[in-house]
This record gives C-alpha cells, sequence and structure tokens, in this order.
C-alpha cells in the first residue's frame, strides 16, 4: 500500500517539477525516490526516526533511511492511514496510544513497509517510538540500537551519548557490509554545516512582516525535511524554499496577514480546516519550535562529539524550560501575538508540562491555546469543534 | 537498622522503584516512598487532563500538601509523564525540593557507567541542598547491606505464594506489600512474622494462582477480587512487588556508587526497559517457579510502556498455553465491576481448561 502511494507521489512531483520547478515538488520527488528505494530488494534499510536521530551519521554510509513515523504520516495524508490503525488495535494496541505509533505497527504487520535490516531509535522525542521500535525489531527478528540521550549536558552525558553513536556506527556497517569512512562522515557534517547556515539565513528572512512563508509547508518541512540531514538534497533543498521566499520578498507576494503565532509541536497528517481558518483569520506562522536552530557548527573533526552535543542541546529533551528558552526575544524578533500547541491525544512530552508554556505567554500577555487534535486519526476529528476553538483564539488576538 | 541521628529526621520522598533509596540513606535522610493518594482530577489544572492517573493524582498530592514532612521529592525519568510533570512540579510544588534522575533505558556497561554518574550527581545534590556532611562510601555500603536484608526477607515472603497451603490470602498479601512499601524502616521483621503467621492459614484456594503483572497498582482491589473467586496470588510483578526487590547490590564494593547503578539498572525490569524479550522471559519463570495457572496484566490507562507490551505478552503466553488476561485500570479502580466480570469470566475460562 504504501509503495503505490510513493509512487503516485513520484509521478506527481515529477510533473510539478516539469510544469513548476518548485521547491516542495523537489523535495516530495526526492522524498517519494528515497522511500522507494528501501523496497528495492538490493538496499540496506536502516529504520530510524529520521527526525531526531542525527543523519549525518547515516548519510556516512550507502543505506536507505526509513522512518515508520513519516511513513505512517504520508499515509494519513494520503487518507489511508485507518486499515493499519485498526489492524493494530484489533492485535491489541489500544485507542490511547499514539496514532502514528498504531499506525506504524498496522503498516508494518500488514506488508506497507520495506523490511528492515536494521532498526535505531532515540530515546527522544518519546517512550512510544521507543516502544514501537522494539516490537517492529522483534515482529521482523533485525537488531534494534537505541540512542538513550540524557537531559544533563555534561562530560558523562556526551561520552555517552558519543560511544553509542560510534557503537550505532558499527552496526550500521555491519548490517550493511560496509567500512566506516570517516571521510564521509566529515563530508556529512559539512554539508549539515551548510544547511544550517542557510536556515539560519532562513529564520533571519521569517521575521519579515508579512511572512513571505511559514504555516503548514514549514511546519512540515521543519520535520519531515530532515529525512534528508547530512545529504546535498537538504542543503539543495533548503536553499531552494530560501529563494523561493527571498522571490515572494521581491515581488511583493504575500498572503494577508494580520496576526502572527509561534507554533509548537506537530500537525495533523489528515485533511482538516485547520490552517484553512487560521489563513481566513489573517493568521499567518512564521515559526515553529520544530524550525529552530538549536545546535552549533558541528566540529567536522570531532564529528561523533559535535552530533553527540547536537542530539543533547535538541529542546524536547531536558526541561521544558528549553523549549521556552528566548521567548521574548523570539516574540519580539518575530513579531508574534500569540502561541499555539498542537496536542495529539497521546504525546505525552509535548503536551503534558504545557501549563509552563502556557504561563510563558501569559507573562508576555500573549494568548496561547493548546489545540487538542489527533495528529493521525480522524475518528475524534470535528471540524465545527476546530472552527470554534480557532475562531475563539483569533477572537483573543483581535482584541489584544 | 540504619540510625539517622545526623538528618534531624528529614524525609525524601519518592515513588519509582528506580530511585536508588539507599544513597538517600547514606546521606543521612530517610527514604519515603509516597503512594499518592490524592483525586487525579486535581492534577487537572496544572497537567494536561490526557496525563497517567497516577502522575496526576502524585502531583495533586503534593499540591494538597498530602506530604507533610517530606523535604524533597526524588524523580526517576520513569517515562515522558514522570518527567514532564517533575518540570511542573518545580515550578508548582517546589516546597517539596524535586531531584532528577535520569535513568537509561538499556542495562549495558556504558548505561551503567552514565547512570553511576547521575547517582553521584544526586548524592551532591542532596549533600549541597541540605548541607549535609559528605556521604562516604562507607555510609553507602551501610546503607546497602541494610537495604539488601530488607530486599532478602521479602524475597522470603514472596516465596511462600509459590504454595497453595502455604500461600497468603491475596488481599492479606498485597496490603503487607503496601505496608512495607509504605515503611519508612527497614525493620520489618515484626511484620514479616504477622504475615507469614498467617501464611496456610486460610484454607488452600480452590482457584487457579495468578501472576499479578503491571506497573502501579496501589490499591488491593484486584487482589481481593481474585481473593473472592477464590484464586491464589502466586506473584505480584509491580512497582511495589517481586520486581521491586529482585537483585542484591553488591557490599562491601569500593565503587558503591558504581554498585547501586549495576543493581538498579539490572534488576528485573518494567515496561520502560528496552529488553521486552529478557522481560518476558523472566516473567515466565515467575509463573513456572510460583507454579502460577494463568497470568493477569494491568496497565494504566495512559501508560504508553505498559500498554505496548500487552499484545507481545499476550501473544507469548498464548504460544506457551498460559492463559493471558489484560485488564485496563484507571488508578483509582474506578471500573472495579467491570473488571469483576471479567477476572470472573477468565477464572471460568481456566477452570473449563483444567477440567
Amino acid at each position: 500500500m504504501l509503495m503505490p502511494l510513493l509512487q503516485q507521489m513520484e509521478k506527481q512531483s515529477s510533473f510539478g517539477l516539469k510544469e513548476k520547478g518548485d521547491a516542495r515538488s523537489l523535495w516530495i520527488n526526492e522524498w517519494s525516490r528515497l522511500f522507494l528505494k528501501a523496497f528495492e530488494p538490493e538496499s540496506t534499510v536502516v529504520y530510524s526516526s529520521l527526525y531526531a536521530f542525527p543523519g549525518e551519521l547515516l548519510a556516512a554510509y550507502d543505506v536507505i533511511p526509513f522512518d515508520f513515523e513519516l511513513a505512517s504520516g504520508l499515509l494519513g495524508v494520503a487518507g489511508m492511514q485507518m486499515p493499519p490503525i485498526l489492524s493494530a488495535e484489533s492485535k491489541g494496541y489500544p485507542i490511547d496510544l499514539c496514532s502514528f505509533h498504531r499506525a506504524s505497527i498496522g503498516a508494518f504487520l500488514d506488508g506497507y513497509f520495506p523490511k528492515p535490516d536494521l532498526l535505531i531509535t532515540t530515546s527522544y522525542f518519546c517512550d512510544s517510538k521507543v516502544k514501537t521500535n522494539e516490537a517492529l525489531s522483534l515482529f521482523s527478528n533485525k537488531k534494534s540500537m537505541l540512542l538513550y540521550v540524557p537531559a544533563e549536558i555534561n562530560r558523562d552525558s556526551i561520552r555517552y551519548v558519543e560511544k553509542q553513536l560510534r557503537d550505532i556506527s558499527q552496526a550500521i556497517a555491519d548490517a550493511s557490509g560496509q567500512k566506516f569512512d570517516e571521510d564521509r562522515l566529515k563530508e556529512a557534517v559539512r554539508s549539515s554545516n551548510r544547511a544550517r547556515k542557510t536556515q539560519l539565513e532562513f529564520l533571519e528572512l521569517l521575521k519579515q512582516s508579512p511572512a513571505p512563508w511559514g504555516g503548514q509547508g514549514l511546519i512540515s518541512y521543519s520535520i519531515n525535511g530532515l529525512v534528508f540531514s547530512g545529504t546535498e538534497i537538504k542543503e539543495l533543498l533548503d536553499r531552494e524554499f530560501l529563494n523561493e521566499a527571498k522571490h515572494r520578498v521581491e515581488a511583493g507576494e504575500y498572503c494577508p496577514e494580520k496576526h502572527r503565532i509561534y507554533w509548537f509541536a506537530w500537525l495533523p497528517a489528515y485533511r482538516s480546516n485547520l490552517f484553512e481558518i487560521l489563513a481566513r483569520g489573517g493568521v499567518s506562522i512564521p515559526l515553529c519550535e520544530t524550525y529552530n536552530v538549536y545546535w552549533d557548527e558541528i566540529d567536522e573533526n570531532k564529528p561523533f562529539e559535535g552530533l553527540a552535543m547536537k542530539c543533547l542541546r535538541n529542546p524536547f529533551i531536558g526541561q521544558t524550560s528549553r523549549r521556552i528558552q528566548g521567548l521574548d526575544e523570539i516574540v519580539d524578533d518575530y513579531r508574534i501575538d500569540g502561541g499555539l500547541l498542537f496536542a495529539t491525544p497521546a504525546c505525552r512530552h509535548s503536551k503534558t508540562a504545557a501549563r509552563l508554556i502556557h504561563d510563558a505567554f501569559t507573562e508576555l500577555n500573549k494568548p496561547f491555546l493548546v489545540l487538542d487534535m489527533d495528529i493521525s486519526d480522524p475518528r475524534g476529528y470535528s471540524p465545527e469543534q476546530i472552527q470554534t476553538r480557532i475562531e475563539s483564539f483569533i477572537e483573543l488576538l483581535e482584541n489584544r | 537498622m540504619i540510625q539517622n541521628n545526623e538528618s534531624n529526621e528529614r524525609y525524601i520522598s519518592y515513588y519509582c522503584s528506580y530511585v536508588p533509596v539507599e544513597i538517600i540513606t547514606a546521606s543521612g535522610l530517610i527514604p519515603k516512598r509516597t503512594l499518592p493518594v490524592s483525586d487525579p482530577a486535581i492534577g487537572d489544572s496544572h497537567l494536561h487532563p490526557n496525563t497517567c492517573s497516577l502522575i496526576k493524582s502524585l502531583l495533586a498530592t503534593a499540591l494538597e500538601s498530602k506530604m507533610a514532612g517530606s523535604s524533597g521529592f526524588v524523580f526517576a525519568n520513569s517515562c515522558d509523564g514522570m518527567r514532564k510533570m517533575f518540570d511542573v512540579w518545580q515550578a508548582y510544588a517546589a516546597d517539596i525540593q524535586p531531584f532528577f534522575v535520569d535513568v537509561p533505558k538499556k542495562n549495558d556497561l556504558d548505561s551503567v557507567d552514565y547512570f553511576a554518574s547521575e547517582l553521584r550527581r544526586l548524592v551532591s545534590n542532596l549533600e549541597t541542598a541540605f548541607d549535609l556532611p559528605r556521604v562516604t562510601n562507607e555510609k553507602l555500603n551501610d546503607a546497602i547491606k541494610d537495604r539488601n536484608n530488607f530486599r532478602l526477607q521479602m524475597l522470603e515472603v514472596f516465596d511462600l505464594q509459590k504454595d497453595e497451603n502455604k500461600a497468603i490470602p491475596p488481599r492479606a498479601f498485597f496490603n503487607f506489600l503496601v505496608q512495607a512499601a509504605n515503611s519508612v524502616s527497614t525493620d520489618i521483621g515484626e511484620n514479616i512474622k504477622e504475615i507469614t503467621a498467617s501464611a496456610g492459614s486460610a484454607p488452600a484456594p480452590d482457584g487457579p494462582g495468578i501472576v499479578l503483572c503491571g506497573n502501579a497498582i496501589d490499591t488491593p482491589d484486584i487482589a481481593g477480587l481474585i481473593e473472592s473467586l477464590g484464586g491464589r496470588l502466586a506473584a505480584v510483578d509491580t512497582c511495589l512487588g517481586v520486581r521491586h526487590y529482585d537483585r542484591l547490590v553488591d557490599e562491601d564494593s569500593d565503587d558503591p556508587i558504581h554498585a547501586l547503578a549495576e543493581r538498579y539498572l539490572r534488576k528485573h525490569s518494567c515496561p520502560r526497559m528496552d529488553d521486552f524479550n529478557e522481560r518476558f522471559q523472566r516473567l515466565k519463570e515467575l509463573v513456572d517457579f510460583h507454579h502460577a495457572d494463568a497470568f493477569i496484566y494491568t496497565a494504566i490507562k495512559q501508560c504508553d510502556c505498559g500498554h505496548f507490551d500487552a499484545p507481545m505478552l499476550a501473544e507469548n503466553f498464548s504460544k506457551l498455553n498460559i492463559p493471558f488476561l489484560f485488564i485496563e485500570n484507571d488508578y483509582v479502580w474506578s471500573g472495579m465491576e467491570q473488571a469483576r466480570t471479567r477476572v470472573q469470566a477468565f477464572f471460568e475460562i481456566i477452570r473449563q481448561r483444567g477440567e
């Protein structure tokens, strides 16, 4: 089921590339082609949380990275997520578990996904991801590696994470039959550093009002674009999206903007009225927390240590205060009028302490909305309820 | 028994089985396992409502000042919810000073080494926070011996349950586990004498021997249910059960912190650890060793780790032809009558299989 979807995506995006040559078509085209490679018999497929695990390490090998969560997201976008979700539920995975993970488990068991040769996961962002990875590893009888990243950054934790990354590198080498090539890792790190520079430039541009990009596209790319971390494709995509935004600035092509909000966490994978209502209310999203650059440039001569630091610095690890660090500056720089946390039911790590994020916005006298809405399971989705909540939020923004 | 002359009787609360209580004792403080008592709904004001009820109840217990006498609370990184609750606690319940211990999900040597560094950090934080004299290896080793002795005594009680003629009735047994958890003293000889005296005093149950497994079961309702249906509580593998007492710490070690790290990471695990096969193997051994007939597994509604294990446990026990029942609970067991129906039906199935 996933393969035909990816083939369709590839076809359509190839057409889009020919007709428009736009960044989004390029992104979807590269993504669909990458995941399709995972179905080829000669590929070494490494399941990994590509939005969390440092892709630079995978880019140092000739392996095909495959993210079961992002793949579930694609099923959701195509409206194909319910059969695997129901399949997982019928096997005892309850509705209280994250729908992305229910979809992943169901999709795997029903043969949607390519077979893994190795599975790698990270302790962040959540317990569910670790457990899903463990389950898939047991189902496929393939080795699984867990990168545990502690909350504290100190000499011991840096050493611990660095050692684990080296062990994982060895596991990738063993699974693929390739030798570790330090030069390739260095090149991946250099590529990552270049992409980081572009991202910083883009973040500067997004301070402009009206915002030359943002919204659903920015949020989606900030997560799903990480599939290509450490590769020239990521550099190219970042530059293409940046150039398009610059062109919009030059041409004065903006969406109407009355209010600007800072977006927290994820977005629904299925079609909904959420972004349409926000747009109707003149609400733009010039920044999302998943697009922030939180890590320093990586020293290519100490790539494992640098990647360890990149992992440790992730704002979703450690205390909630990391996610709102510098919020006052962000609010000023990006002219933020309010905040919104997309709170999918089972996402404990991102929403349990939402009160603290709310408090931070309240201190700045800005409204903050915790929007309860499932990321992938549309059974609880009510367009009317979303409309009510969003319109009330917009009213708060208007009345400030 | 350890005398706490240096502490002026300062209590440090904790909940999770991964909190190394020996460190608290060696610091001259008194570890007090706090089973939350407040209505979880009270926690809704500070935590997202769709959060584990145990976690909400724990915060609510602090907010309602029902942890009177506790100077601090040691959190382990049990799960996403607990970790985030620590953040909220720091903002809203900090009069009970929170301490955080990161617990790796793996138990390989690197993880043990890292965990040891975390435990050293905990020692330092406790010393600083309460202006305590340095925690020496000698104090740690004394605390380890004391706690090991406590564990051995408890494990002897657990052993009684494998024989239906000697087993302690389920509700009494479970109440004893809660009592042991609530005890601030490791000197529970009298309690053990009392409970073992009751062993075998009731007629041998005619129902199946059950291994009861789950995370946080802090009330005896399910145990009482098993008893009312004639069952024997062959083993309890929960946060208060046998896995809490499993595995001794190396005594008289030159590096007692490392010895503690090894014991806590390598004791019988709960679902938060990344080792399902090992855990299942051990649960199977529990069934065998305690001559159990069936397995009841329960998880709190929003416990992701607990729920992910359930289908795999069901499948694996099914392959072994061991009856398996999964029940969801809300920590306060408000759905007891529904649970009763299910357990009753389960016992019927077991009986019919036996005939």
